[in-house]
């Protein structure tokens, strides 16, 4: 079975390239797609070219479409409805924390500043939501 | 007329007839004067009022007699006599007889009016009282009669329209009034008076004015009442000078103004401030994160080349941006405290304080530390603001005994000796010089090197805006390596 990919929003690209860094780092297989804004993330999801992705790791802070819209649109649209997103993000606002609830992120992982920590909770959370956790039926 | 009908009248008149001759002697009495001034029956031959009266009232008779005659005409004149304790009032009618053969020379009829002239006098005290209630009011009091013409103006209407009751008595209204109100007002007169209401607030169609005599005009605030006397209307209004007032009013309306302007602005930079916490938030870590990041995969691709140094350099560098990261956040977390407003509900003290003692001892659990926590404390405060506050103080008391082999830290209450409840974190750890107390709470403000004790200096400024938020006070006492107490309390 052909892994499916992970879709990463980022537009900043040094934390582009230490999120792939730390995803590599932990040896996880998964393709990475990289979307640097809401629009092409919603372009990829809902373009009809690709599968849904095994996780969306999202950041909220984003040009031209913001990481709360891509969320609302996922949970709006029936084949994202059901695929799990992490937001990883700089903010900690409760604003930001209780919208991502609300609109149904399945987790909520503020970028640690310490490369490190940002390795060890990118290591958790691949572990988890590729490896541990069961995803919902294509 | 005959003897006999004249008779008649004498003596039944009710009316008190008697004649005296020049010397005073009494000539003639009638049976009403028997009845009322010689009821024991003496003879008067040759009697006078001094045989009669209380020689001060005999005396004064006289005088009076003698006027009467000396005039040679006659006199009116109210006599007060009193006889056997009682004093009775009567109108004496004098007048000269022409001389004839009984040598009465003074006729006198005279009537009691005791009564009457209590009225009188009753009325007199009741008159001079409402004059003295019109004249201490501080209000104006003004009737007018039927034609709107002044015919009362108290002493407060003189004070407030600076017209004497002289100048105003007999005037119309008009006078007192702005000119724009006077067609306005004659029309509301008008129709008061053909109304079946007896009084009314007036200026209930919009504030009145008044105008001065020297043509100032000011706002007012009257009622009026309508009166029907012997078939003649008057109208009383009674007007107070509300320009004070309405100044006051003013002033606070506009400072009313002034202040919901800068609440707005308040808000405003409120929301700014807002926006600028959070665009701090999200934008000063990224760099921060890159900083990290990088450096260390710099060691970690290039760690073999690199010199010890360089290795070096880059862990520096590293805390550094570590040490960036945690400010921003404690500069957050101080800033939220100003920007949140408190909601205050019942905390249970003991149990967060304990739960906050736990995760302490889980971060370090090789440490020998007592916590000292009684089960009972409690507190109206903002459960949120209050965990900060406890996070803030027991994690200083946990960091400050960090180089004792063993500590102990204690959380508890009393009440001052001014009733207020104080509480208390203690710690035996490292203490501080009271000398330095004052800076203790400022942002910043650290009393020990970050070598030495980590921290961002934030912590304390936090508690101490926690308390404030509280209306409450903070302050703390400690000596070198002999522990620190940290004493607030939350109102």
């Amino acid at each position: 079975m052909s892994l499916r990919p992970i879709l990463l929003v980022e537009d900043n690209p040094d934390d582009e390239k230490l999120t792939l860094r730390a995803l590599a780092k932990n040896n996880i297989q998964n393709e990475v797609v990289v979307a640097h804004d809401g629009v092409e993330a919603l372009d990829f999801l809902f373009g009809g070219r690709n599968p849904p992705p095994a996780i969306v790791l999202l950041d909220l802070k984003l040009p031209k479409i913001d990481g709360i819209e891509v969320l609302r649109q996922m949970r709006a649209a029936n084949p994202t409805k059901l695929t799990p997103v992490v937001i990883l993000t700089s903010s900690k606002e409760d604003q930001d924390l209780i919208a991502g609830y609300e609109l149904g992120a399945n987790s909520y992982i503020r970028k640690p500043v310490d490369f490190l920590q940002f390795t060890e909770a990118v290591r958790q959370l691949g572990l988890y939501w590729l490896i541990l956790n069961e995803p919902p039926p294509r | 007329m005959t003897e006999g009908l004249f008779q008649t009248l004498v003596t039944t008149s009710g009316a008190i007839v008697c004649a005296k001759d020049a010397k005073g002697r009494y000539v003639f009495v009638n049976s009403q004067f028997t009845e009322d001034f010689n009821a024991s029956g003496k003879s008067l031959v040759g009697a006078t009022d001094l045989d009669l009266f209380p020689q001060e009232v005999a005396e004064r008779l006289r005088r009076h007699d003698e006027i009467a005659l000396g005039e040679n005409g006659s006199s009116v004149q109210e006599e007060a006599i009193r006889l056997d304790g009682e004093e009775r009032i009567y109108l004496f009618n004098r007048f000269s007889l022409p001389e004839e053969a009984s040598g009465a020379r003074l006729g006198i009829i005279a009537f009691e009016i005791t009564q009457r002239a209590k009225v009188e006098d009753d009325l007199l005290v009741s008159r001079s009282f409402f004059e003295g209630i019109l004249d201490i009011a501080a209000d104006a009091i003004i009737s007018i009669d039927e034609d709107q013409r002044i015919i009362l103006f108290n002493q407060g209407a003189e004070r407030i329209f600076g017209y004497t009751a002289e100048e105003a008595l007999g005037q119309p209204l008009d006078m007192l009034l702005p000119m724009g109100a006077r067609p306005m007002h004659r029309h509301h007169i008008g129709q008061f008076g053909r109304s079946e209401v007896g009084a009314r607030q007036m200026g209930e169609r919009g504030a009145i004015a008044g105008r001065r005599k020297d043509g100032t005009v000011f706002p007012a605030e009257a009622s009026i009442s309508r009166m029907r006397l012997r078939g003649r209307t008057t109208f009383t209004a009674i007007l107070r000078d509300v320009s004070e007032a309405r100044r006051a009013e003013d002033a606070i309306k506009s400072l009313n103004t002034d202040l919901k302007h800068r609440a707005a602005q308040l808000e405003n930079a409120n929301r700014e401030l807002e926006a600028f916490s959070y665009s701090v938030s999200h934008d000063l870590r990224a760099p921060l994160r890159s900083i990290d990041g990088f450096s260390q995969l710099l060691v970690e691709d290039f760690g073999a080349e690199l010199p010890g140094e360089a290795q070096d350099s880059l862990q520096r560098i590293r805390a550094a941006s570590q040490r960036m990261a945690q400010l921003i956040d404690d500069i957050l977390a101080l800033s939220r405290v100003t920007r949140t407003s408190i909601d205050r509900r019942g905390v249970d003290l003991s149990a967060m304080a304990m739960a906050i003692a736990e995760d302490l001892r889980q971060e370090e659990p090789q440490r020998n530390v007592t916590f000292v926590i009684p089960q009972d404390l409690a507190a109206e405060a903002d459960p949120h603001l209050i965990q900060v506050l406890l996070n803030n103080l027991l994690g200083n008391a946990w960091k400050y005994t960090g180089k004792h082999a063993s500590a102990r830290i204690e959380f508890g209450r009393f009440t001052d000796s001014r009733g207020r409840i104080v509480y208390f974190v203690r710690d035996d750890g490292a203490g501080f010089d009271m000398a330095y107390a004052n800076k203790l709470f400022g942002a910043f403000q650290r009393l020990h090197a970050a070598s030495e004790y980590a921290g961002s200096g934030i912590g304390l400024a936090t508690v101490q805006r926690i308390v404030h938020k509280h209306g409450g006070e903070v302050w703390a006492e400690g000596a070198v390596e002999q522990g620190a107490t940290f004493y607030f309390t939350l109102r």
